[in-house]
């Protein structure tokens, strides 16, 4: 993307792309101040996605230096990133790089020390702390420790997405049912989590992450701990939603993830962003969590 | 959000938190059984109070030397005066036998008497209106007057003493009821703290995955009504045993039907099972406000 100063702003344009994007980027810009928002909208928004442009697709996620930070401890400095819709992200980096708090700062868990996310169009810093559970239906997020409610049934635990959502009993059942059955635990429908293997945990919340079918999925090291055929199905299941128009965000270093999904990677190292990269069909093997190792990648990072 | 869903959350929190939620169903039947056996008290006081306003009953005891003629000459004053709606002679024989029945079950007391204690009298009874205290006062003073007349009582005087007894204690009842109250609403909110407290992390979840406060809450309130109205019945269920026992011990005492008293009021009970669900809900209030504001 443009924004970001990246390669593309430095080769030449024709009028059709001055008028196209550049204007477009011009009103971006005042976009955020939300009064040319709508204008904005209609002008640019609508002609991208009937195919004139594909640059103007409107980033689903935006982050403008972006810093987290525990009193005197910086988690995360200065991150800037755009996050274009149906995108695979994989974020990756060492422990402790900030990758758990940059998605907790995207779900909303953790309010930002410094700069601005705008996610689907909403400056997250302006949602009420009464509105964030509305806001958070946006997404579907698989946690670390899986989170699920020990006191609740497999069923009880995917259907809570739909129940907030106030959906038809009816409606629920038919849907927890059928990813119940897609991720083969169509059996433990009546079971609690604590009876289950860490795989099975792993793939109901991921069952509960997607139940709803959301714009967004957030996933903190989904495939940890996993032996590689849950972990498969946990992959096919992102895939899927993917596939079906979602933005996948996944923070992980492991590999096999890296390798098998994914359409961008970015790095992270002590809370900074390291590197930023692209792939059309798969990461080449280098990738790993030393920087240095990226080079043979088109980083966007300036 | 569905209200089948609701209450099944919130007889699912009930059963999963059993223990505190028996306390608070016991804490708040317990402050009905206190606060209804007063009320009951006050209520059958008022009506017993009510009913002598209603039938003020004087009686005029003659002097044991009056003749026929006499009895006669003073029937007459009495009829005539405009206050009187009702006036019989009790001669000495009747009054025993009135005594006799009324204590049937006691006669021997009676029978060892050689000499009938009892006067001559006229039981007065006065028309509605003439319920005031000065009223009847000065009515006395004028069958006091007779010539006669050895005595007039009329029983308002101990009526109007016990009215202002009563009235000081409906106050001290008053001051009861409301710290019953505040009581089963501190510790309903107390059960609903640890309910949340054990639910934080569950909580927590529902919040990220788009729970709004409503959602969250609104079972909690429910449990707090369900808390409320199943203590409020136990506790007037409990009372109305209480009521039975004594109704059966009074019924067959020393003196059969001289006190006649009645269970609470409908109304009076609905409104006691109204303030328990008010009570259980405002303790969840209070307890979930500052959860909700975390």
């Amino acid at each position: 993307m443009g924004f970001s100063g990246g390669p593309e702003q430095e080769k030449p344009m024709s009028a059709f792309l001055e008028l196209g994007i550049f204007i477009p980027i011009i009103l971006f810009r005042v976009n955020e101040n939300s009064v040319f928002r709508p204008l904005c909208h209609i002008l640019f928004v609508r002609p991208g996605k009937t195919g004139m442009s594909e640059n103007l697709q409107q980033p689903i996620i935006r982050m403008f230096h972006v810093s987290r930070q525990y009193g005197a401890q910086k988690v995360l400095t200065d991150i800037t990133l755009d996050i274009e819709p149906n995108t695979f992200l994989l974020i990756t980096g060492p422990s402790g790089a900030g990758k758990s708090t940059l998605l907790r700062l995207l779900y909303l868990a953790e309010p930002v020390s410094q700069g601005q996310i705008i996610i689907d169009g909403v400056n997250t810093a302006r949602v009420s702390r009464r509105r964030k559970p509305v806001f958070r239906r946006i997404f579907g997020v698989v946690f670390q420790n899986y989170r699920l409610i020990l006191t609740k049934t497999v069923f009880d635990n995917v259907a809570l997405p739909l129940e907030v959502m106030g959906e038809r009993p009816d409606m629920i059942r038919k849907r927890v049912h059928a990813i119940l059955r897609a991720i083969g635990l169509e059996n433990r429908l009546h079971a609690y989590p604590i009876t289950l293997s860490g795989g099975e945990q792993q793939r109901i919340a991921v069952a509960r992450a997607i139940v709803r079918n959301p714009k967004l999925v957030l996933a903190d090291e989904p495939t940890g701990n996993l032996d590689s055929d849950s972990a498969d199905i946990i992959l096919n299941l992102f895939e899927g939603i993917h596939q079906n128009g979602a933005t996948v965000i996944i923070a992980t270093h492991d590999r096999t993830l890296i390798d098998k999904m994914g359409n961008r990677l970015i790095q992270l190292e002590k809370g900074a962003l390291v590197g930023d990269f692209k792939k059309d069909t798969c990461f080449p093997e280098s990738v790993n969590y030393d920087s240095e190792s990226f080079a043979g990648l088109k980083s966007e990072v300036p | 959000m569905k209200t089948p869903s609701v209450l099944k959350r919130a007889l699912i929190d009930i059963r999963d938190n059993g223990f505190i939620n028996l306390v608070a169903v016991l804490t708040i039947a317990f402050s009905v059984i206190i606060c209804g056996a007063f009320l009951m008290c006050w209520t059958n006081v008022n009506h017993w109070i009510d009913d002598a306003h209603a039938h003020v009953r004087v009686m005029v005891y003659l002097q044991p030397e009056c003749s026929a003629d006499q009895i006669e000459v003073i029937f007459k004053q009495i009829r005539e005066n405009s206050a009187v709606a009702d006036v019989r002679f009790v001669s000495r024989d009747q009054a025993m036998t009135d005594m006799k029945v009324l204590m049937k079950n006691q006669t021997s007391l009676l029978d060892g008497l050689r000499v009938n204690p009892f006067p001559d009298s006229f039981e007065i009874r006065l028309k509605p209106d003439i319920n005031h205290p000065k009223d009847i006062s000065a009515f006395a003073e004028k069958m006091g007057s007779i010539s006669g007349v050895e005595n007039v009582e009329y029983g308002q005087q101990w009526l109007e003493r016990f009215a202002g007894i009563v009235q000081v204690v409906q106050l001290i009842g008053y001051a009861l009821i409301t710290l019953f109250f505040m009581a089963s609403a501190f510790i309903v909110a107390n059960t609903a703290r640890l309910v949340f407290l054990s639910k934080q992390e569950e909580i927590e979840i529902m919040r990220l995955v788009g729970a709004t406060d409503r959602f969250i809450s609104t079972p909690i309130y429910l449990e707090g009504v369900i808390q409320g109205l199943t203590g409020g019945l136990l506790g007037l269920g409990l009372l109305f045993g209480l009521y039975l026992l004594l109704a059966s011990r009074i019924g067959s005492g020393a003196i059969p039907g001289f006190f006649i008293i009645s269970f609470l009021p409908v109304n009076t009970t609905l409104v006691i099972l109204a303030a328990c669900m008010i009570a259980g809900w405002i303790g969840c209030l209070i307890a979930v406000r500052p959860f909700l504001r975390a």
